[in-house]
Protein backbone atom coordinates (compact mmCIF):
# COMPACT_ATOMS: atom_id res chain seq x y z
CA UNK A 1 0.00 0.00 0.00
CA UNK A 2 1.68 3.19 -1.40
CA UNK A 3 -1.56 4.93 -1.27
CA UNK A 4 -1.74 7.65 1.24
CA UNK A 5 -4.91 7.38 3.22
CA UNK A 6 -6.63 10.54 4.39
CA UNK A 7 -9.05 8.67 6.69
CA UNK A 8 -8.73 5.19 8.39
CA UNK A 9 -11.21 3.69 10.79
CA UNK A 10 -10.27 0.64 12.65
CA UNK A 11 -12.90 -1.59 14.06
CA UNK A 12 -14.44 1.23 15.66
CA UNK A 13 -17.69 0.89 17.44
CA UNK A 14 -20.46 3.99 18.39
CA UNK A 15 -23.08 3.43 21.49
CA UNK A 16 -25.22 6.37 21.86
CA UNK A 17 -27.54 5.92 25.15
CA UNK A 18 -27.31 1.70 24.89
CA UNK A 19 -27.85 1.22 21.58
CA UNK A 20 -25.45 0.77 18.65
CA UNK A 21 -24.95 3.23 15.94
CA UNK A 22 -22.23 1.97 14.26
CA UNK A 23 -20.90 -1.52 14.56
CA UNK A 24 -17.40 -2.53 13.87
CA UNK A 25 -16.70 -0.43 10.87
CA UNK A 26 -13.64 -0.71 8.97
CA UNK A 27 -12.21 1.39 6.11
CA UNK A 28 -10.60 3.80 4.62
CA UNK A 29 -10.19 6.70 2.13
CA UNK A 30 -7.32 7.23 0.05
CA UNK A 31 -6.33 10.97 -0.68
CA UNK A 32 -7.46 13.12 -3.51
CA UNK A 33 -10.36 10.51 -4.22
CA UNK A 34 -14.14 11.65 -4.39
CA UNK A 35 -16.30 9.36 -1.96
CA UNK A 36 -19.88 9.25 -1.17
CA UNK A 37 -21.36 8.06 2.13
CA UNK A 38 -24.67 6.83 1.49
CA UNK A 39 -27.57 4.93 3.56
CA UNK A 40 -30.75 4.77 4.84
CA UNK A 41 -31.77 7.82 7.38
CA UNK A 42 -30.99 6.97 10.87
CA UNK A 43 -28.39 4.52 9.61
CA UNK A 44 -25.62 6.40 10.92
CA UNK A 45 -24.19 8.58 7.98
CA UNK A 46 -23.66 11.74 10.13
CA UNK A 47 -22.38 9.70 12.70
CA UNK A 48 -19.43 8.48 10.35
CA UNK A 49 -18.80 12.35 9.64
CA UNK A 50 -18.47 13.45 13.18
CA UNK A 51 -16.71 10.61 14.05
CA UNK A 52 -14.00 11.86 11.43
CA UNK A 53 -14.14 15.02 13.21
CA UNK A 54 -13.56 14.48 16.78
CA UNK A 55 -17.26 16.02 17.86
CA UNK A 56 -17.65 12.26 18.92
CA UNK A 57 -15.74 9.91 20.19
CA UNK A 58 -15.55 5.83 19.31
CA UNK A 59 -16.70 3.62 21.77
CA UNK A 60 -14.63 1.27 20.83
CA UNK A 61 -11.47 1.15 18.02
CA UNK A 62 -9.66 3.44 16.26
CA UNK A 63 -9.72 6.87 14.04
CA UNK A 64 -7.14 8.14 12.50
CA UNK A 65 -7.47 11.57 9.95
CA UNK A 66 -4.82 13.20 7.24
CA UNK A 67 -2.17 11.04 9.61
CA UNK A 68 -3.10 12.31 13.03
CA UNK A 69 -6.16 12.50 15.95
CA UNK A 70 -9.64 13.92 14.78
CA UNK A 71 -8.59 16.83 16.98
CA UNK A 72 -5.77 17.85 15.58
CA UNK A 73 -6.72 17.16 11.99
CA UNK A 74 -9.53 19.84 12.29
CA UNK A 75 -7.80 23.03 10.36
CA UNK A 76 -7.03 20.70 7.86
CA UNK A 77 -10.50 20.03 7.22
CA UNK A 78 -13.41 22.02 5.84
CA UNK A 79 -16.90 21.18 6.99
CA UNK A 80 -20.33 21.83 6.18
CA UNK A 81 -22.92 21.08 8.65
CA UNK A 82 -26.64 19.12 7.24
CA UNK A 83 -28.30 21.09 9.48
CA UNK A 84 -28.06 24.85 10.73
CA UNK A 85 -29.45 25.63 14.15
CA UNK A 86 -29.44 29.65 13.73
CA UNK A 87 -31.95 32.21 14.00
CA UNK A 88 -34.21 32.82 11.08
CA UNK A 89 -33.05 36.52 10.62
CA UNK A 90 -29.58 36.12 12.68
CA UNK A 91 -28.03 39.62 11.30
CA UNK A 92 -25.33 38.40 8.78
CA UNK A 93 -24.01 39.12 5.46
CA UNK A 94 -23.19 35.86 3.09
CA UNK A 95 -19.44 37.48 3.45
CA UNK A 96 -19.80 37.31 7.39
CA UNK A 97 -20.74 33.87 6.98
CA UNK A 98 -17.95 32.81 4.95
CA UNK A 99 -15.26 34.56 6.46
CA UNK A 100 -16.20 32.67 9.74
CA UNK A 101 -14.42 29.68 8.30
CA UNK A 102 -11.56 31.75 8.26
CA UNK A 103 -11.49 32.26 12.26
CA UNK A 104 -9.19 31.29 14.34
CA UNK A 105 -8.43 31.28 18.20
CA UNK A 106 -6.09 34.12 18.24
CA UNK A 107 -6.73 36.13 15.52
CA UNK A 108 -6.05 39.93 16.30
CA UNK A 109 -8.69 42.44 17.20
CA UNK A 110 -10.81 44.31 14.84
CA UNK A 111 -12.20 43.72 11.41
CA UNK A 112 -11.01 41.04 8.79
CA UNK A 113 -8.35 42.19 6.43
CA UNK A 114 -8.59 43.21 2.95
CA UNK A 115 -6.81 39.80 2.20
CA UNK A 116 -8.88 37.42 4.29
CA UNK A 117 -12.00 39.07 2.22
CA UNK A 118 -10.56 38.35 -1.13
CA UNK A 119 -10.01 34.97 -0.21
CA UNK A 120 -13.53 34.60 1.34
CA UNK A 121 -14.73 36.26 -1.84
CA UNK A 122 -12.77 33.68 -4.48
CA UNK A 123 -14.28 30.72 -2.72
CA UNK A 124 -17.83 32.57 -3.02
CA UNK A 125 -16.73 32.64 -6.72
CA UNK A 126 -15.91 29.21 -6.71
CA UNK A 127 -19.74 28.44 -6.07
CA UNK A 128 -20.91 31.27 -8.39
CA UNK A 129 -22.24 33.16 -5.26
CA UNK A 130 -20.20 36.30 -5.61
CA UNK A 131 -22.96 38.12 -6.64
CA UNK A 132 -24.39 37.54 -3.35
CA UNK A 133 -21.69 38.48 -1.01
CA UNK A 134 -23.38 41.39 0.48
CA UNK A 135 -26.67 40.16 0.85
CA UNK A 136 -28.71 39.17 4.07
CA UNK A 137 -27.58 35.45 4.69
CA UNK A 138 -31.29 34.80 6.13
CA UNK A 139 -32.91 36.49 2.84
CA UNK A 140 -31.03 33.37 0.28
CA UNK A 141 -32.87 30.26 -0.50
CA UNK A 142 -32.14 26.95 0.75
CA UNK A 143 -29.61 25.73 -2.45
CA UNK A 144 -28.15 29.41 -2.11
CA UNK A 145 -27.73 28.97 1.84
CA UNK A 146 -26.05 25.49 0.85
CA UNK A 147 -23.67 26.88 -1.62
CA UNK A 148 -22.58 29.40 1.20
CA UNK A 149 -21.80 26.94 3.78
CA UNK A 150 -19.95 24.79 1.55
CA UNK A 151 -17.89 28.10 0.37
CA UNK A 152 -17.23 28.91 4.06
CA UNK A 153 -16.00 24.63 4.37
CA UNK A 154 -14.06 25.42 0.99
CA UNK A 155 -12.35 29.21 2.06
CA UNK A 156 -8.88 27.72 4.28
CA UNK A 157 -8.01 25.31 1.33
CA UNK A 158 -8.77 22.07 3.38
CA UNK A 159 -6.65 18.79 2.65
CA UNK A 160 -10.24 17.22 3.56
CA UNK A 161 -13.57 18.42 2.84
CA UNK A 162 -16.23 16.58 4.43
CA UNK A 163 -20.33 17.66 3.15
CA UNK A 164 -23.66 16.73 4.88
CA UNK A 165 -26.19 16.10 2.65
CA UNK A 166 -25.27 19.17 0.31
CA UNK A 167 -27.96 18.53 -2.15
CA UNK A 168 -31.19 18.34 0.12
CA UNK A 169 -32.14 21.70 -0.77
CA UNK A 170 -31.18 21.74 -4.09
CA UNK A 171 -32.55 21.09 -8.17
CA UNK A 172 -31.38 18.56 -10.30
CA UNK A 173 -29.50 21.32 -12.63
CA UNK A 174 -27.32 22.28 -9.60
CA UNK A 175 -26.89 19.23 -7.98
CA UNK A 176 -25.01 18.17 -11.23
CA UNK A 177 -22.99 21.61 -11.33
CA UNK A 178 -22.00 20.83 -7.55
CA UNK A 179 -20.90 17.68 -8.35
CA UNK A 180 -19.12 18.57 -11.49
CA UNK A 181 -17.30 21.14 -9.09
CA UNK A 182 -16.61 18.56 -6.25
CA UNK A 183 -15.14 16.17 -8.97
CA UNK A 184 -12.79 18.91 -10.04
CA UNK A 185 -11.95 19.70 -6.42
CA UNK A 186 -10.98 16.05 -5.82
CA UNK A 187 -7.82 16.17 -7.87
CA UNK A 188 -6.54 18.46 -4.66
CA UNK A 189 -8.44 17.64 -2.08
CA UNK A 190 -9.85 14.59 -0.18
CA UNK A 191 -13.72 15.12 -0.54
CA UNK A 192 -16.33 13.02 1.27
CA UNK A 193 -20.31 13.95 0.56
CA UNK A 194 -23.03 12.69 2.46
CA UNK A 195 -26.15 11.60 0.11
CA UNK A 196 -28.93 9.44 0.82
CA UNK A 197 -29.63 10.00 -3.25
CA UNK A 198 -27.42 7.75 -5.19
CA UNK A 199 -28.82 8.80 -8.51
CA UNK A 200 -26.17 10.64 -10.17
CA UNK A 201 -23.49 10.58 -7.69
CA UNK A 202 -22.48 7.19 -8.72
CA UNK A 203 -21.38 8.86 -12.01
CA UNK A 204 -18.58 10.88 -10.39
CA UNK A 205 -17.24 8.65 -7.87
CA UNK A 206 -15.46 5.58 -7.81
CA UNK A 207 -16.09 3.82 -4.37
CA UNK A 208 -19.77 4.27 -2.40
CA UNK A 209 -19.28 3.63 1.55
CA UNK A 210 -23.04 2.09 2.60
CA UNK A 211 -23.65 2.61 6.35
CA UNK A 212 -26.77 1.21 8.48
CA UNK A 213 -24.84 0.34 11.59
CA UNK A 214 -22.38 -1.95 9.70
CA UNK A 215 -19.90 -0.19 6.82
CA UNK A 216 -19.38 -1.55 3.98
CA UNK A 217 -17.36 -0.42 0.80
CA UNK A 218 -18.30 -0.92 -2.61
CA UNK A 219 -17.41 -0.38 -5.90
CA UNK A 220 -19.80 1.58 -8.14
CA UNK A 221 -19.43 -0.43 -11.60
CA UNK A 222 -20.58 -3.20 -9.13
CA UNK A 223 -23.00 -2.12 -7.23
CA UNK A 224 -26.61 -2.94 -8.64
CA UNK A 225 -29.91 -2.39 -7.75
CA UNK A 226 -30.20 -5.57 -6.13
CA UNK A 227 -27.35 -5.16 -3.75
CA UNK A 228 -28.59 -1.95 -2.66
CA UNK A 229 -32.03 -3.09 -2.10
CA UNK A 230 -30.84 -6.04 -0.73
CA UNK A 231 -29.00 -4.35 1.93
CA UNK A 232 -30.88 -0.94 2.59
CA UNK A 233 -34.72 -2.54 1.82
CA UNK A 234 -35.18 0.14 -1.25
CA UNK A 235 -34.89 3.47 0.90
CA UNK A 236 -31.92 4.39 -1.34
CA UNK A 237 -32.76 5.26 -4.87
CA UNK A 238 -30.71 3.73 -7.79
CA UNK A 239 -29.84 4.35 -10.97
CA UNK A 240 -28.07 2.21 -13.15
CA UNK A 241 -24.94 3.84 -15.40
CA UNK A 242 -22.59 2.20 -17.48
CA UNK A 243 -19.36 3.63 -17.05
CA UNK A 244 -17.01 4.42 -20.55
CA UNK A 245 -14.25 2.46 -20.89
CA UNK B 1 -41.59 68.06 29.74
CA UNK B 2 -40.49 72.07 29.70
CA UNK B 3 -39.99 71.78 33.50
CA UNK B 4 -37.78 68.70 33.14
CA UNK B 5 -35.36 70.93 30.95
CA UNK B 6 -35.12 73.37 33.83
CA UNK B 7 -34.96 71.45 36.69
CA UNK B 8 -31.99 68.86 34.40
CA UNK B 9 -29.56 72.22 34.71
CA UNK B 10 -30.11 72.88 38.55
CA UNK B 11 -30.36 69.37 39.83
CA UNK B 12 -27.42 66.67 39.76
CA UNK B 13 -29.86 63.78 40.18
CA UNK B 14 -31.22 64.75 36.76
CA UNK B 15 -28.00 64.55 35.24
CA UNK B 16 -27.14 61.61 36.49
CA UNK B 17 -29.76 59.71 35.58
CA UNK B 18 -29.43 60.97 31.62
CA UNK B 19 -26.17 59.88 31.83
CA UNK B 20 -26.94 56.32 33.73
CA UNK B 21 -29.13 56.34 30.99
CA UNK B 22 -26.60 56.72 28.22
CA UNK B 23 -24.10 54.73 29.84
CA UNK B 24 -26.21 51.54 30.80
CA UNK B 25 -27.86 51.55 26.98
CA UNK B 26 -24.47 50.59 25.25
CA UNK B 27 -23.57 47.30 26.74
CA UNK B 28 -27.37 46.76 26.42
CA UNK B 29 -27.46 46.96 22.96
CA UNK B 30 -24.53 44.96 23.07
CA UNK B 31 -25.35 42.36 24.62
CA UNK B 32 -28.79 42.69 24.09
CA UNK B 33 -27.67 41.60 20.67
CA UNK B 34 -26.05 38.56 21.26
CA UNK B 35 -28.80 37.35 23.74
CA UNK B 36 -31.78 37.57 21.06
CA UNK B 37 -29.86 36.07 18.21
CA UNK B 38 -28.81 32.98 19.91
CA UNK B 39 -31.98 33.04 22.14
CA UNK B 40 -30.64 33.13 25.57
CA UNK B 41 -33.02 35.32 27.25
CA UNK B 42 -34.10 33.55 30.15
CA UNK B 43 -30.27 33.02 30.85
CA UNK B 44 -30.91 36.98 31.47
CA UNK B 45 -34.01 36.40 32.99
CA UNK B 46 -32.29 34.08 35.56
CA UNK B 47 -29.54 36.17 36.31
CA UNK B 48 -31.33 39.16 36.82
CA UNK B 49 -33.85 38.11 39.58
CA UNK B 50 -30.48 36.05 41.31
CA UNK B 51 -29.69 39.24 41.83
CA UNK B 52 -32.24 40.32 44.52
CA UNK B 53 -29.67 37.87 47.01
CA UNK B 54 -26.54 39.70 46.53
CA UNK B 55 -28.87 42.90 46.69
CA UNK B 56 -30.04 41.84 49.72
CA UNK B 57 -27.22 40.21 51.46
CA UNK B 58 -24.98 43.83 51.05
CA UNK B 59 -27.84 45.81 52.29
CA UNK B 60 -28.27 43.71 55.71
CA UNK B 61 -24.30 43.71 56.85
CA UNK B 62 -24.20 47.53 54.90
CA UNK B 63 -27.37 48.45 57.57
CA UNK B 64 -27.02 45.97 60.29
CA UNK B 65 -22.98 45.51 60.87
CA UNK B 66 -22.63 49.28 59.36
CA UNK B 67 -20.25 48.32 56.87
CA UNK B 68 -20.32 51.77 54.99
CA UNK B 69 -17.96 50.53 51.82
CA UNK B 70 -20.42 48.00 51.39
CA UNK B 71 -22.71 49.30 48.52
CA UNK B 72 -25.17 46.91 47.53
CA UNK B 73 -24.59 46.94 44.02
CA UNK B 74 -21.08 44.77 44.94
CA UNK B 75 -23.33 42.03 46.40
CA UNK B 76 -25.34 42.84 42.94
CA UNK B 77 -22.25 41.96 41.04
CA UNK B 78 -21.29 38.87 43.26
CA UNK B 79 -24.39 37.02 42.85
CA UNK B 80 -24.70 37.60 39.15
CA UNK B 81 -21.21 36.70 38.48
CA UNK B 82 -21.77 33.57 40.71
CA UNK B 83 -24.93 32.66 38.81
CA UNK B 84 -23.50 33.28 35.59
CA UNK B 85 -21.12 30.52 36.25
CA UNK B 86 -23.12 28.32 37.40
CA UNK B 87 -25.75 28.16 33.92
CA UNK B 88 -22.97 28.91 31.74
CA UNK B 89 -20.94 25.93 33.53
CA UNK B 90 -24.01 23.96 33.46
CA UNK B 91 -24.75 24.62 29.87
CA UNK B 92 -21.58 23.31 28.51
CA UNK B 93 -21.66 19.96 30.90
CA UNK B 94 -25.39 19.04 30.94
CA UNK B 95 -27.15 20.71 28.51
CA UNK B 96 -30.29 19.52 28.66
CA UNK B 97 -30.88 20.31 31.93
CA UNK B 98 -30.14 24.05 31.80
CA UNK B 99 -33.37 25.71 31.71
CA UNK B 100 -34.37 23.12 35.24
CA UNK B 101 -30.93 25.00 37.11
CA UNK B 102 -31.79 28.53 35.75
CA UNK B 103 -35.09 27.93 37.27
CA UNK B 104 -33.47 26.97 40.68
CA UNK B 105 -30.88 29.96 41.01
CA UNK B 106 -33.84 32.22 39.72
CA UNK B 107 -36.09 31.09 42.66
CA UNK B 108 -33.14 30.87 45.27
CA UNK B 109 -31.33 33.86 44.75
CA UNK B 110 -35.05 36.13 45.16
CA UNK B 111 -35.98 34.05 48.01
CA UNK B 112 -32.51 34.70 49.79
CA UNK B 113 -32.63 38.49 48.37
CA UNK B 114 -36.64 38.39 50.16
CA UNK B 115 -35.17 36.85 53.66
CA UNK B 116 -32.26 39.41 54.02
CA UNK B 117 -34.65 42.38 52.83
CA UNK B 118 -37.08 41.19 55.69
CA UNK B 119 -34.52 41.20 58.32
CA UNK B 120 -32.94 44.27 57.51
CA UNK B 121 -34.00 47.66 60.18
CA UNK B 122 -36.61 50.28 57.24
CA UNK B 123 -35.24 48.83 54.10
CA UNK B 124 -38.86 48.17 52.50
CA UNK B 125 -38.36 51.12 50.13
CA UNK B 126 -35.25 49.04 48.77
CA UNK B 127 -37.02 46.39 47.78
CA UNK B 128 -39.01 48.24 45.60
CA UNK B 129 -36.31 50.25 44.11
CA UNK B 130 -34.34 46.82 43.73
CA UNK B 131 -37.48 45.54 41.61
CA UNK B 132 -38.62 48.31 39.57
CA UNK B 133 -35.29 50.54 39.45
CA UNK B 134 -33.85 53.70 40.58
CA UNK B 135 -32.46 55.93 37.96
CA UNK B 136 -33.63 59.34 39.90
CA UNK B 137 -31.16 57.76 42.79
CA UNK B 138 -28.04 57.26 41.09
CA UNK B 139 -24.95 59.23 42.72
CA UNK B 140 -22.04 60.46 41.60
CA UNK B 141 -19.89 57.91 43.06
CA UNK B 142 -22.40 55.15 41.44
CA UNK B 143 -21.71 56.83 38.38
CA UNK B 144 -18.50 55.90 38.36
CA UNK B 145 -18.85 52.46 39.36
CA UNK B 146 -21.39 52.06 36.63
CA UNK B 147 -19.05 53.72 34.22
CA UNK B 148 -16.06 51.18 34.91
CA UNK B 149 -18.59 48.17 34.34
CA UNK B 150 -19.61 49.74 31.22
CA UNK B 151 -15.88 49.92 29.74
CA UNK B 152 -15.39 45.99 30.81
CA UNK B 153 -18.25 45.19 29.52
CA UNK B 154 -17.41 47.21 25.80
CA UNK B 155 -13.49 46.71 25.67
CA UNK B 156 -14.57 42.65 25.93
CA UNK B 157 -17.48 42.69 23.44
CA UNK B 158 -14.81 44.82 20.87
CA UNK B 159 -11.91 42.56 21.56
CA UNK B 160 -14.00 39.21 21.20
CA UNK B 161 -16.13 40.24 18.55
CA UNK B 162 -15.89 38.11 15.55
CA UNK B 163 -15.30 35.03 18.44
CA UNK B 164 -18.81 35.56 20.15
CA UNK B 165 -20.03 35.97 16.42
CA UNK B 166 -19.35 33.11 15.48
CA UNK B 167 -20.57 31.28 18.54
CA UNK B 168 -23.98 32.88 18.06
CA UNK B 169 -24.23 31.59 14.64
CA UNK B 170 -22.65 28.24 14.63
CA UNK B 171 -20.76 27.30 18.07
CA UNK B 172 -20.27 23.22 16.78
CA UNK B 173 -18.27 25.31 13.61
CA UNK B 174 -16.69 27.50 15.57
CA UNK B 175 -15.69 24.68 17.78
CA UNK B 176 -14.00 22.65 14.78
CA UNK B 177 -11.99 26.05 13.32
CA UNK B 178 -10.21 25.68 17.11
CA UNK B 179 -11.86 28.76 18.94
CA UNK B 180 -12.02 27.94 22.80
CA UNK B 181 -16.07 27.96 22.51
CA UNK B 182 -16.47 26.62 26.38
CA UNK B 183 -14.06 29.63 27.65
CA UNK B 184 -15.81 32.50 25.41
CA UNK B 185 -19.10 31.35 26.25
CA UNK B 186 -18.49 31.80 30.00
CA UNK B 187 -17.10 34.84 29.35
CA UNK B 188 -20.26 35.75 27.37
CA UNK B 189 -22.33 34.92 30.12
CA UNK B 190 -20.16 36.63 32.46
CA UNK B 191 -20.75 39.93 30.65
CA UNK B 192 -24.27 39.28 30.81
CA UNK B 193 -24.21 39.09 34.07
CA UNK B 194 -22.74 42.46 34.54
CA UNK B 195 -25.20 44.15 32.22
CA UNK B 196 -27.82 43.18 34.09
CA UNK B 197 -26.56 44.39 37.04
CA UNK B 198 -26.53 47.88 35.32
CA UNK B 199 -29.62 47.52 34.21
CA UNK B 200 -31.02 46.59 37.42
CA UNK B 201 -30.50 50.50 38.52
CA UNK B 202 -32.52 51.58 35.26
CA UNK B 203 -35.40 49.70 34.91
CA UNK B 204 -34.95 47.36 38.17
CA UNK B 205 -34.77 43.24 38.34
CA UNK B 206 -38.28 42.71 36.87
CA UNK B 207 -38.34 44.66 33.38
CA UNK B 208 -34.32 44.14 32.99
CA UNK B 209 -34.96 41.82 30.39
CA UNK B 210 -37.99 43.42 28.20
CA UNK B 211 -35.00 46.70 27.60
CA UNK B 212 -32.62 43.70 26.88
CA UNK B 213 -34.56 42.20 24.10
CA UNK B 214 -37.27 44.62 22.70
CA UNK B 215 -34.91 47.35 21.26
CA UNK B 216 -32.87 44.71 19.56
CA UNK B 217 -36.31 42.97 18.27
CA UNK B 218 -37.08 46.09 17.05
CA UNK B 219 -33.45 46.74 15.22
CA UNK B 220 -33.85 43.22 13.76
CA UNK B 221 -35.91 44.33 11.75
CA UNK B 222 -34.27 47.11 9.75
CA UNK B 223 -30.62 46.15 10.22
CA UNK B 224 -28.85 43.22 9.15
CA UNK B 225 -25.70 43.09 10.26
CA UNK B 226 -24.61 42.23 14.08
CA UNK B 227 -22.40 45.47 14.54
CA UNK B 228 -25.50 48.04 12.97
CA UNK B 229 -27.83 45.69 15.47
CA UNK B 230 -26.02 46.71 18.35
CA UNK B 231 -25.66 50.27 17.46
CA UNK B 232 -29.29 50.69 16.72
CA UNK B 233 -30.40 49.11 19.94
CA UNK B 234 -28.04 51.24 22.28
CA UNK B 235 -29.28 54.07 20.48
CA UNK B 236 -33.37 53.09 20.94
CA UNK B 237 -32.61 51.80 24.37
CA UNK B 238 -30.98 55.43 24.96
CA UNK B 239 -33.76 56.74 23.75
CA UNK B 240 -36.53 54.81 25.61
CA UNK B 241 -34.67 55.30 28.91
CA UNK B 242 -34.17 59.19 28.47
CA UNK B 243 -37.80 59.39 27.05
CA UNK B 244 -39.38 57.13 30.31
CA UNK B 245 -37.16 59.68 32.21
CA UNK B 246 -38.93 62.68 31.18
CA UNK B 247 -42.37 61.50 30.33
CA UNK B 248 -42.37 60.22 33.98
CA UNK B 249 -41.14 63.83 35.93
CA UNK B 250 -43.81 65.66 35.35
CA UNK B 251 -46.90 63.58 36.64
CA UNK B 252 -44.42 62.05 39.23
CA UNK B 253 -44.56 58.30 37.58
CA UNK B 254 -41.62 55.67 38.20
CA UNK B 255 -39.79 56.17 35.30
CA UNK B 256 -38.45 52.49 34.91
CA UNK B 257 -42.03 51.37 34.19
CA UNK B 258 -42.81 54.36 31.77
CA UNK B 259 -39.42 53.22 30.09
CA UNK B 260 -40.55 50.02 29.68
CA UNK B 261 -44.29 50.79 28.43
CA UNK B 262 -42.76 53.32 25.94
CA UNK B 263 -40.11 50.25 24.90
CA UNK B 264 -43.45 48.01 24.68
CA UNK B 265 -45.41 50.03 22.84
CA UNK B 266 -42.44 50.82 20.21
CA UNK B 267 -41.72 47.43 20.05
CA UNK B 268 -46.03 46.32 19.02
CA UNK B 269 -45.85 49.13 16.29
CA UNK B 270 -42.77 47.96 14.91
CA UNK B 271 -43.77 44.12 14.86
CA UNK B 272 -47.30 45.30 13.02
CA UNK B 273 -45.08 47.62 10.64
CA UNK B 274 -43.06 44.28 9.52
CA UNK B 275 -46.04 42.25 9.70
CA UNK B 276 -47.87 44.44 7.63
CA UNK B 277 -45.25 45.62 5.31
CA UNK B 278 -44.44 41.88 4.57
CA UNK B 279 -40.60 43.17 5.67
CA UNK B 280 -39.57 40.37 8.09
CA UNK B 281 -39.82 38.04 5.08
CA UNK B 282 -39.05 39.48 2.20
CA UNK B 283 -35.15 40.64 3.41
Amino acid sequence: MTEEIAVSFHRVNFTYTGSPVIVNATFSIPHHTFTTIVGPNGGGKTTIIKLILGLLKPTRGSIEVLGTTPENARPFIGYMPQHLHFDPHFPATVMDIVLMGLLKNNRPIGPFGKKTREKAMEALTRLGMEKFAHRHFASLSGGQRQRVLIARALVTDPELLLLDEPTTNVDTVAEIDLFDLLSEMSERMTCVVVTHDLGFVSQYVKEVICVNREVMVHDTAHLTGDVVTKLYGGSVRMVQHRHGG
Amino acid sequence: MTQFFIDLKMHAFLQHAIWTAILVSIPCGIVGSYIVTRRISYVAGGIAHTVLGGLGIARYFERVYHLEWLHPIYGAIGAALLAAFVIGWTSIKAREREDTVISAIWAIGMAIGIIFIARTPGSSEDLMSYLFGSILMVSEKDLILIAVLDAVIIVCSFVLYHQFFALSFDEEFARLRGVKVDSYHLIFIGLTALTVVLLVTVVGIVMAIALLTLPVAISGIFTRRMWQLMLMSAFLTTAFTIGGIILSYGPDLPAGAVTIILTGIAYFLALSWSTWSGRNTSR
